[in-house]
């Protein structure tokens, strides 16, 4: 079980099948990569969110992946799919839609080592308009 | 196991962390004092709704932050909670929508010191829904 929790969050700005960092804090400073906290020797929880912010582009489909690289990684690179976003509209431009989800919180298990850890995230399809992802990493 | 609950509004602006502190009865109850021998807050259970009308084009991602002097001996702890969007588009749209959300609740292991006061705080990424009302339980052991 997870003993220490850090949350990164950021819009996803970029092209399709592009990876980018994630390193906003909810406190609005910027974390470029997370540092593994003493004595914790693998990540065993990943909790993820995903939103438009801002209007869904329609007709769009997206899967997420975050990507965790760095000093910190023991095994190197590793990927996880966090999800997909969704958008369909038949007719004329009247369409709204509206949803609430809570986050996805899952067992994994990666090990780690003093040093950095990059969180980065991309996706594929079609740019859904305002991508947005947060990304707990739970250490123990 | 001992169970406490904390509420609140968020009218702070995006990525600023304000308390979690009103009890379900509506006082300000403030930190939550850690009960005598507890060790660990072995769950977290959450729940996050927009108390209003909802912003159109909005979706922040609710993020809670466990902090506190001399609370956490690991320190701050950050979870992300989960997210809310409303999308329109073109047009005049005239709509009621209704969602019933079962609460998250998050296993977890992270040391307490009993005795001290928990605090509860909550953050928004992303752009104000309108009015966000989060609500948390804190499960000790």
């Amino acid at each position: 079980m997870a003993k220490y929790y850090v949350t990164v969050g950021d819009a996803m700005t970029q092209a399709a099948n592009t990876f980018a960092g994630v390193q906003t804090l909810p406190d609005g400073g910027t974390l470029s990569s997370v540092k593994v906290p003493p004595d914790m020797k693998k990540i065993s929880v990943l909790g993820t969110a995903l939103t438009w912010d801002g209007q869904a582009t329609i007709d769009t489909g997206n899967n997420f992946t975050i990507q965790l690289s760095g000093t910190g990684m023991v095994d190197g690179i590793q990927e996880f799919n966090i999800g997909a976003l969704f958008n369909d509209e038949v007719g004329t431009s009247v369409g709204m839609s509206f949803d609430a989800q809570h986050a996805n919180y899952r067992n994994v298990d990666v090990n780690v080592k003093p040093g950095e850890i990059v969180v980065s995230a991309a996706y594929d399809g079609t740019d859904p308009g305002s991508p947005f992802c947060v990304v707990t990493l739970g250490f123990e | 196991m001992l169970y406490y609950t904390r509420h609140d509004s968020m009218t702070q602006a995006t990525t600023t962390f304000a308390p979690v502190e009103t009890a379900a009865d509506g006082s300000t109850a403030g930190p939550i004092a850690i009960p005598p021998g507890a060790t660990m807050i072995k769950s977290i259970t959450s729940s996050v709704v927009v108390d209003g009308a909802f912003s159109i084009n909005t979706g922040p991602i609710f993020v809670l932050r466990l902090t506190g002097t001399g609370a956490l001996p690991d320190g701050n702890q950050d979870l992300v909670l989960g997210s809310v969007h409303n999308s329109q588009g073109g047009g005049t749209v005239t709509s009621t929508m209704g969602r019933i959300l079962p609460p998250l609740t998050i296993p977890c292991n992270i040391a307490v010191k009993a005795g001290a006061d928990l605090a509860l705080q909550a953050a928004y990424y992303g752009t104000d829904a309108g009015s966000p009302q989060l609500s948390v339980e804190i499960e000790f052991a």
